[in-house]
């Protein structure tokens, strides 16, 4: 067994960083009454509640925008979450999933004219499928091999489609507005895919905490912390880390399709957006790896701090110089995120707060 | 002088794991003195913590009366105590010459470097012959001839070898002996760590037997060689 | 009786080197098979054959009467082959009883999460290692880390317990301690191989005793045989014959 490397060295291997202390916790084992008894996922009802009570109750259509660009935010951290801060593996390449979610979304939905939330879910098993497929060739790989492959999964995907004539090749698709009559009209369809994303958001969260407090899950942080000695111990690491990595791609990709539906139009480069990838790990080490409510506290800051950059004059071309900052400052500094520095300062916070 | 080196009660190990747990040497001047026991025993260890390459968690080192303890190894060195690691450690993009040169870097070691050269050369004709080849050229047997010039160039007043006859062809392994036997003869104390106990005890004046870092036995070779101990120390049993 | 494992003509080759040639040895129910040899005779890479760590070149290994020889580790864990690391590994962000669990869970009986805590429990009970709980397995000492690797692997309830020289690196109180363990281990029907450097609990402690040397088995036996049997004495002391042809002109 070689030595084990810095926190440091491990970051830029693209692997999850393990050892600090600072590090979001690992589940606590066999928590009595499941997961139905448990504050996170109350909390996040009660969250998901909220976000689609508030806006709708005022006909509050800005605030709608900005909360489902939040919601998607935190789709993405908490399902890379899966990847990064349950297994240890550094998905570098996570957006694929949610933009080829939105061609086989759309494509089904309105070529094919599918009723929206079959042509969904369709496009949620179609990637979770295709992610079993590659996943069981590029997870043999470890760390840095591994973070690579993921981005050249994303590449190739992108480069396929680009030519890929029955989705437009490098035009894409758009949609037309009679695809919104199902729902009845452009109006009522905005609010109606804007539940479901909400939907999807709290399914996310609630994933992830029902996994974390699972056998299986038990079973991937020990992938993590040591993968020999995970498999010496009975895990079948290989069927795990495909499993994951294909569950870690079906709800991007559903809400991969409802989003470019509403946003009514799709191309390679909206669709695959490589700093998006990026950003969804700045978001996840941000709100601390490993934890449910990290993944979506860092994704809804994240998005948030990000949306304000953008649309401010002055700072919009420091967007990214300030999201490479954060990570650094966070790998270097806390690797535990947000959460993991709750966990210093109140470590019984670690029993209910995952 | 009655002891030239003694180590007192030494404790030491790599990060948690002690491997020393009380180690008591005294070496004469002019003998041979040989450290013998299984793999794991310590033997590396303690001639490591001798040299100050492994830091000592508790006890003294004593050269010439000396307390060294808290000494960096090149400061050791500068007073005498030389060390020829397993493994050599020679400067292989170097001449067989320029490596015996480095053995006289030293300042205590300058003054005789000349001298010294034409000893070495004395005892090791073979170095001689071979002295422009790059080190990595030479055979095994070789290399340990020329890591052993290389501490003589030291000027020691204790050379410590860890391992003399691993991995060598008897031909070359039998000169090395020679060469010891000689230069005990001259009167350089030496202190050998040796694979081979009959050799070990057939060559040396005192011999140390470690187990599971202590010692286990001790005395003058010759009595040593009779003892059931020895082998009990390497198995157990 | 047949024997619990059964391990014939084994050899595995690393490039040009010979790791373990023609290895056959058998390990009865309740017996502690010790292991030992100088260093580099292929121990380790023993134990990584039988518990499917490394795949061999030839013979087999058979368990409880099945062939298990070339099977992933994961899979000999639930036949009931369970084994600790010379340098330990333990899972460094999970505390304790995590560890042990993670053991309960995937082991033979492959155990669900509340059963999988308890057995696991139960088990640091054993070892001692209970008041340590809920503590991190990063701040255990090494006598704390060797001992949650055994308790990691008992979890699993096997019916073989591999050890890698699991008394390395504890001062003589630790020693006996885990003695203590192994002979409990044996005593509650589990058989233990092990391999040890710490020659005189290795020689007390086992039952009988399988000598490797340069990949090649030496000597099997009693300890009290293998012990003065002349080539196991070779093995460690050296040619004696050397010696004399060295120092012939001296």
């Amino acid at each position: 067994m070689s030595p084990q490397p810095s926190t440091g060295a491990q970051a830029a291997a693209g692997q999850a960083v393990p050892l600090s202390s600072r590090r979001a916790s690992l589940p606590e084992v066999g928590r009595r009454g499941g997961i139905l008894l448990h504050p996170v996922f109350w909390l996040t009802l009660v969250f998901a509640g909220l976000m689609i009570a508030v806006p709708l109750h005022g006909n509050n259509v800005a605030l709608r925008e900005d909360l489902i660009l939040v919601a998607v935010a935190i789709i993405l951290a908490s399902n890379l979450n899966l990847m990064i801060g349950y297994t240890g593996y550094v998905n570098f390449g996570h957006i694929v999933f949610y933009g080829l979610g939105g061609y086989v979304g759309l494509y089904l939905a309105t070529v094919r004219n599918w009723n929206l939330v079959l042509a969904a879910l369709s496009a949620g098993v179609t990637v979770s499928l295709l992610a079993l497929l590659f996943g069981v060739g590029i997870l043999r790989l470890r760390g840095a091999y591994f973070a690579l492959a993921t981005i050249g999964v994303l590449v190739a995907v992108h480069s396929f489609v680009s030519n890929f004539d029955p989705w437009g090749r490098s035009t894409g698709m758009y949609v037309s507005f009679d695809a919104y009559a199902p729902l009845g009209g452009p109006m009522r369809a905005l609010w109606i895919t804007y539940i479901l994303v909400i939907v999807v958001m709290a399914l996310s969260m609630v994933l992830s905490l029902a996994i974390k407090k699972s056998k299986f899950g038990l079973g991937l942080f020990a992938i993590r912390e040591d993968e020999d000695a995970a498999v010496v111990l009975g895990i079948n690491a290989r069927v795990f880390k495909a499993i994951i990595y294909s569950v870690s791609a079906f709800l991007p990709a559903v809400a991969g399709a409802l989003m470019f539906y509403k946003n009514g139009m799709i191309d390679p480069s909206i669709a695959f957006e490589y700093m998006l990838s990026l950003e969804g790990i700045v978001m996840l080490m941000l709100g601390g790896q490993g934890t449910v409510v990290g993944a979506a506290l860092g994704g809804g800051l994240y998005e948030r701090l990000r949306s304000y950059l953008l649309t401010s004059s002055r700072l919009s071309n420091f967007h990214l110089v300030i999201a490479g900052g954060l990570l650094l400052l966070v790998v270097l500094f806390a690797p535990g995120g947000l959460i993991g520095w709750l966990y210093r300062l109140a470590p019984r916070a670690k029993k209910v707060i995952e | 002088m009655d002891t030239i080196l003694e180590i007192k009660s030494i404790e030491s190990g790599y990060g948690e794991v002690q491997v020393l747990w009380g180690i008591s040497l005294q070496v004469k001047p002019g003998k041979l003195t040989t450290i013998i026991g299984a793999n794991g025993a310590g033997k590396t260890t303690t001639l490591r913590s001798v040299m100050g390459s492994v830091r000592t968690w508790k006890g003294k080192v004593v050269l010439n009366g000396e307390d060294i303890t808290r000494l960096p190894p090149h400061s050791r060195a500068n007073r005498g105590l030389v060390l020829v690691p397993e493994g050599r450690q020679l400067f292989a993009d170097m001449s067989v010459e320029e490596n015996l040169e480095m053995g006289a870097y030293s300042r205590r070691a300058r003054k005789g470097q000349k001298h010294n050269l034409d000893r070495v050369y004395d005892t090791f004709p073979r170095l001689k012959e071979r002295r422009k080849q790059l080190s990595s050229t030479l055979s095994g047997g070789e290399q340990q001839m020329l890591a052993m010039g290389r501490g003589l160039m030291q000027e020691p007043l204790v050379l410590m070898i860890d391992e003399l006859s691993l991995g060598l062809a008897p031909v070359l392994a039998q000169q090395l002996f020679l060469s010891l036997k000689s230069l005990r003869k001259q009167g350089l104390t030496i202190v050998l760590v040796e694979q081979n106990v009959h050799l070990a005890l057939a060559l040396s004046d005192y011999t140390y037997v470690l187990a599971e870092g202590r010692v286990e036995i001790e005395g003058k070779s010759r009595e040593v060689a009779g003892m059931d101990g020895v082998r009990r120390a390497y198995l157990g049993l | 009786m047949t024997a619990l494992l059964e391990v014939t003509g084994v050899s595995l080759r690393f490039g040009g080197l010979h790791a373990v040639s023609n290895v056959s040895f058998s390990i009865a129910r309740g017996e502690i098979l010790g292991l030992i040899g100088p260093n580099g005779a292929g121990k380790t890479t023993l134990f990584n054959i039988v518990n499917g760590v490394y795949k061999v070149d030839k013979g087999k290994i058979v368990f409880e009467g099945k062939d298990i020889t070339n099977r992933p580790p994961n899979e000999v864990v639930h036949l009931g082959v369970a084994r600790t690391h010379q340098i330990v590994k333990p899972l460094n962000g999970m505390t304790v009883l995590e560890n042990v669990t993670v053991g309960a869970c995937f082991g033979r009986d492959y155990l669900s999460l509340k059963p999988a805590r308890q057995e696991a429990m139960e088990v640091l009970e054993r070892v001692g290692l209970a008041d340590r709980a809920e503590t991190s397995a990063r701040s255990l000492t090494i006598a704390g880390k060797k001992r949650l690797e055994v308790a990691r692997a008992l979890a699993a309830r096997p019916k073989l317990l591999l050890l890698d020289e699991v008394l390395a690196g504890l001062n003589p109180t630790e020693i006996d301690q885990m003695i203590q363990i192994i002979r409990g281990i044996r005593g509650s029907g589990i058989s233990v191989f092990m391999i040890e450097h710490v020659m005189q609990a290795i020689m007390n402690l086992s039952d009988r005793i399988v000598v490797l040397s340069f990949g090649q088995k030496l000597a099997e036996g009693l300890p009290e045989e293998v012990a003065r049997d002349p080539q196991v004495i070779e093995a460690y002391l050296g040619d004696p014959d050397i010696a004399d042809k060295l120092l012939e002109n001296a």
